[in-house]
């Protein structure tokens, strides 16, 4: 009896300490999500009421239109190629730093800072980088008798340049690498020194394993900020001075978000964008979910 | 004595009118889509309005580069009393979105404004389905401008610019200038807006009577088509990284300006560019050369529009904010500050305007010609079919997609998304 | 013998190990810092030295005048002022929401909290994409739109990111704490307020920055809610004035320089914190 009420009285103890986050998940995720499914079956521009269309939105993304298929494709793009390579080097950059070196702060605090720079502003500043004819790049290309491509203007290389300007961005997930890197054992590696063990067989057989978890987190998040990819193709696509939208050129740009806010909010084809934000939950749903699953084979957890 | 007590009272009740209206001016906000020094011209021409009606106050406030916002604050029940941060091709869009109140009542009411004071054209472009939904008080037309001293270095008659698009191509070929290692120095001419050069090939994007969309007319293909060719001509990666480096028409690095470009399309605004950027240039005009079957002397005309949103309290005040600057005296002044056509027909031919902005002479032979069309298609998705046109035009000269292909595509894109809205 | 061949190659692979991680640290490093110097570079030069081949690194004459032009173009204080005016109330908000919230969730035992945790991460995967349109219309109905309301009040319901990480650190404080101050007679919400919250400070450092960096940072939220430029953001300010006058590249550079330049201070003024806090919370994996 007396337990019970203790139950009682922690259950409302808990509730209570969390409840800013129960109005707000009602409010502005729970409301939001139930109101954009129902938006996804509609035709709705804001000013008038929606209009039930059932699956005809849905359809015509699948079946009808292009740029649907282009925007995934667009984004698998950056997923397939963008994301190791951030991840690599990001891990690179920590195994690095976390190595007995001079100079250790300012090394970590030059590869950290341009991962805080406003995007708005390291979307300014790579739209000049990659100037085909004043760019930073294709200067120093020419420098050495080579001529640049035209990078954002080139639908060849404007992908690619995407995910160099991402390079440049790594330190989130550099940070994180790092405080997992810190939380290995240093006994580990003296024992594997004493074994003999390479460098190479001491990063393969214990940094990885025991830095799998913390890849699965930077996989995770990466996968789902790579799905969202916004504002700097937003900025960085439209071309200029002409009647191209965002995802120029050639739409190799276009990638999935961006095409949704083009939708929702520059044609306000709410009703549209809310399928498309659907479909892309549902995307965001299955990536986790295959992720986690596959971390049953190549993530160790300490204790298994 | 009788009489002398009547002009006391009638005084009297003048003032107290007078200064009970002084009381209740009504303010009005007002959004443009105009910013920068065009911005404050935009006030001093509005502070004339406010000494004649003493009793509004207009707000001004410009949305310039963030034209979006207009729908979402409509949408959002914060809309302007007034807006001209819209232009004419996006009337029919925004009439279907129902976020714009019509004025036909207003324009029955009013005699400042009556269809026949405009350029039957431009008048048309103010109406969408039987109703008029808002007002121009500027509009522009466009030409090629030349640079006579690259005519002069190339052998070319500085007085003569070429008639046809066949003169035009070789003039173009002898103007481009490239370095020892095959490298673009000079440019010709860049052509490209789909919209206009299908007209100048003799197409149509339209048929109004039909409503049919006809973005693959046989004479838009051929502009494509012949976009195509320039591109392939001078090399896509030639010019994609040539033209990277170019300006903003109202930039410094603006490539006419800085001679990167020996022929540009402009319109009657080059004038303020020209003396602010390089004010040495020694520039000619011509019309758009047409190929054979295609239109002479085509300009196509939009410019901005004065327009009454839904949810306004002051639709009365705004409105007499709209026939203001819309009318004879608002347009005058408008057009000698924005160097800018004014859309009636007799404040356009006012020979003290000519004489003060000679340019617009240009333009206004161009406009009284038969080939002056709206620089967009009078649908609702016309948003949209822009966006499938750049998306065509940037295809084709990009070699990767056929004229014909590429605008059916536009076609059953555009005729897909205006079915579902009707 | 033996022995000096092994120690002597041990030192040699030591050696050829040490030059491998620095070379790539000096190589890497001048990546890195490349573009900045090419940001700094170009914001002060005179137009005519941008679109030089080679280009000039070090400008001739230095144009400090560009930073003072870059500064009236945009209004940057007002834009600063609105800046604030959003990031502090917002991250005071998300603060004394996520860590009440991280409380709930590791120090007071409920049934069905975990459960309930779960739900929270899961919210973290929902796309921004999904709620957008739908909150849009919400704060319409409200008459939200235009202010600064709809970016500064969610703040006060918690970021399920912050509850994550602040959860994380309470979870290694010794429960012994909590029990100690019972016995005491102190209240839940008190062992929150006296001693979990003075506790947590290095956490709540990290959560504080990380939040005002990305209000600081924040695009798509000021694009969508904000209409008239008087209440712009920086990061808005600044793509504005890109699509306005486009590319004046010495001017965009200048611009770009001086909204990035506060978060760098920032950083620089509290990296110890950040970094121990980072280590601090779960975020190890």
């Amino acid at each position: 009896m007396l337990q019970l009420k203790k139950k009682h009285r922690d259950l409302a103890t808990g509730l209570a300490f969390i409840s800013p986050w129960i109005i707000g998940f009602l409010a502005f995720v729970l409301y939001p999500l139930v109101a954009s499914f129902y938006y996804s079956f509609t035709q709705f521009n804001i000013l008038r009421p929606p209009r039930w269309i059932g699956l005809e939105g849905y359809a015509e993304l699948l079946f009808e239109d292009p740029l649907f298929w282009i925007s995934i494709k667009n984004t698998l793009y950056m997923l397939v190629f963008g994301l190791p390579l951030s991840l690599i080097v990001s891990l690179l950059l920590a195994v690095l730093l976390n190595q007995d070196i001079r100079f250790k702060a300012f090394f970590r605090t030059l590869f950290y800072l341009p991962s805080i720079i406003p995007a708005v502003a390291s979307a300014m500043l790579w739209l000049w980088i990659f100037n085909p004819q004043y760019g930073l790049i294709n200067s120093v290309l020419a420098a050495v008798g080579i001529r640049g491509p035209g990078w954002l203007v080139d639908p060849r290389w404007s992908k690619p340049a995407f995910i160099i300007m991402g390079l440049w961005g790594v330190g989130g997930s550099m940070v994180i690498y790092l405080a997992g890197l810190q939380g290995i054992p240093e006994q580990l590696y003296e024992a594997a020194e004493i074994d003999g063990a390479s460098w190479m067989q001491q990063f393969t057989k214990i940094t990885l394993p025991m830095l799998s978890p913390t890849i699965l987190f930077n996989l995770i998040m990466g996968t789902i900020s790579m799905l969202q990819y916004f504002t700097a193709p937003y900025i960085m696509t439209r071309g200029v001075g002409t009647n191209v939208p965002p995802g120029s050129p050639l739409n190799s740009t276009l990638f999935y978000s961006v095409l949704l806010f083009q939708n929702a909010f520059a044609y306000f084809k709410m009703g549209y964008a809310s399928a498309m934000a659907w479909i892309l939950f549902v995307l965001i749903m299955i990536a986790t979910l295959v992720l986690f699953r596959s971390s049953a084979r190549w993530v160790y957890y300490e204790g298994q | 004595m009788r009489r002398k007590w009547n002009v006391l009272v009638i005084g009297l009740l003048v003032c107290l009118l007078a200064s009970s209206t002084v009381l209740a001016k009504t303010k009005i906000t007002y959004w443009t889509g105009w910013g920068g020094d065009e911005l404050e011209d935009l006030k001093v021409v509005i502070e004339d309005f406010h000494k004649a009606n003493p009793d509004i106050e207009v707000e001004t406030t410009t949305i310039f580069g963030a034209y979006e916002k207009l729908l979402t604050a409509i949408a959002g029940g914060r809309g302007p009393d007034v807006v001209s941060a819209i232009w004419a091709s996006q009337l029919a869009g925004l009439a279907h979105h129902g976020a714009l109140q019509p004025l036909d009542k207003y324009i029955e009411a009013s005699d400042v404004v009556s269809p026949d004071d405009f350029f039957p054209a431009i008048w048309k472009s103010f109406t969408y389905q039987g109703h008029v939904w808002a007002l121009g008080a500027t509009t522009n037309t466009n030409f090629e401008a030349y640079n006579k001293d690259f005519f002069r270095e190339a052998g070319l008659d500085p007085e003569t610019p070429p008639k046809n698009l066949t003169e035009f191509e070789d003039v173009i070929r002898k103007l481009t200038k490239w370095d020892a290692n095959g490298e673009l120095t000079r440019l010709g001419y860049l052509p490209g807006g789909l919209l206009k050069l299908g007209f100048v090939f003799g197409g149509e994007w339209l048929n109004e009577d039909t409503g049919e969309i006809t973005a693959d007319h046989p004479r838009n293909v051929a502009a494509l088509e012949w976009l195509g060719d320039f591109w392939a001509e001078y090399g896509v990666d030639n010019l994609q990284n040539f033209t990277a480096g170019f300006g903003n028409y109202w930039s410094p690095n603006n490539p006419f300006m800085v001679g990167k470009l020996a022929i540009q399309s402009y319109g009657e605004w080059i004038e303020q560019f020209q003396t602010r950027y390089n004010p040495s240039l020694d520039y000619g005009l011509f019309a758009t050369p047409a190929p054979e079957g295609g239109r002479e002397n085509v300009t196509t005309f939009g410019g901005s529009v004065f327009a009454i949103p839904v949810g306004t309290k002051k639709a009365d005040a705004a409105w007499r904010f709209v026939e203001w600057i819309t009318g004879p005296e608002g347009q005058k002044k408008l057009a000698k500050v924005f160097v800018n056509m004014p859309p009636r027909v007799e404040v356009a031919r006012d020979p003290e305007l000519l004489e003060a902005v000679p340019i617009l002479q240009f333009g206004l032979g161009l406009l009284e010609g038969p080939n002056a069309f709206g620089d967009y298609v009078p649908v609702p998705v016309w948003e949209q079919y822009l966006a499938e046109m750049g998306r065509a035009e940037e295809a084709v000269t990009r070699g990767v997609a056929k004229a014909d292909e590429a605008l059916k595509e536009v076609r059953a894109t555009i005729e897909r998304e205006y079915q579902k809205i009707q | 013998m033996a022995n000096q061949v092994h120690n002597h190659s041990i030192r040699r692979q030591g050696l050829a190990r040490k030059g491998v991680i620095y070379g790539l640290l000096v190589i890497l490093g001048i990546l890195f810092a490349l573009p900045f110097v090419w940001l700094v570079s170009t914001s002060l030069k005179v137009d005519s030295q941008l679109f030089v081949m080679p280009p000039i690194w070090i400008p001739d004459p230095i144009k400090w005048s560009n930073y003072r032009e870059a500064l009236n173009y945009i209004p940057f204080w007002l834009y600063l002022k609105n800046t604030l005016t959003i990031a502090i109330p917002s991250t005071f908000g998300m603060l004394l929401s996520s860590s009440l919230v991280a409380y709930g969730f590791s120090r007071v035992q409920w049934p069905g909290r975990d459960v309930v945790f779960i739900l929270v991460l899961a919210t973290m995967m929902l796309p921004y994409q999904v709620t957008m349109i739908p909150l849009f219309i919400v704060f319409r109905n409200l008459g939200w739109i235009g202010t600064f309301k709809p970016l500064i009040i969610p703040s006060f319901f918690g970021g399920p990111f912050y509850i994550f990480l602040l959860r994380q650190f309470y979870l290694t404080l010794p429960m012994e704490l909590s029990d100690a101050a019972k016995i005491d007679g102190c209240s839940e919400f008190g062992i929150y307020y006296r001693i979990i919250l003075p506790l947590s400070k290095p956490a709540l450092s990290t959560v504080a920055l990380f939040s005002i960096m990305a209000y600081w940072n924040d695009f798509l939220a000021p694009l969508i809610y904000l209409e008239d430029d008087a209440k712009y953001t920086l990061a808005l300010g600044l793509q504005q004035f890109q699509r306005q006058f486009g590319m004046e590249w010495a001017m965009l550079m200048a611009t770009s320089v001086v909204i990035t330049l506060p978060i760098i201070v920032l950083f620089f003024l509290t990296q110890k914190t950040f970094v121990q806090g980072i280590a601090l919370t779960g975020l190890k994996g």
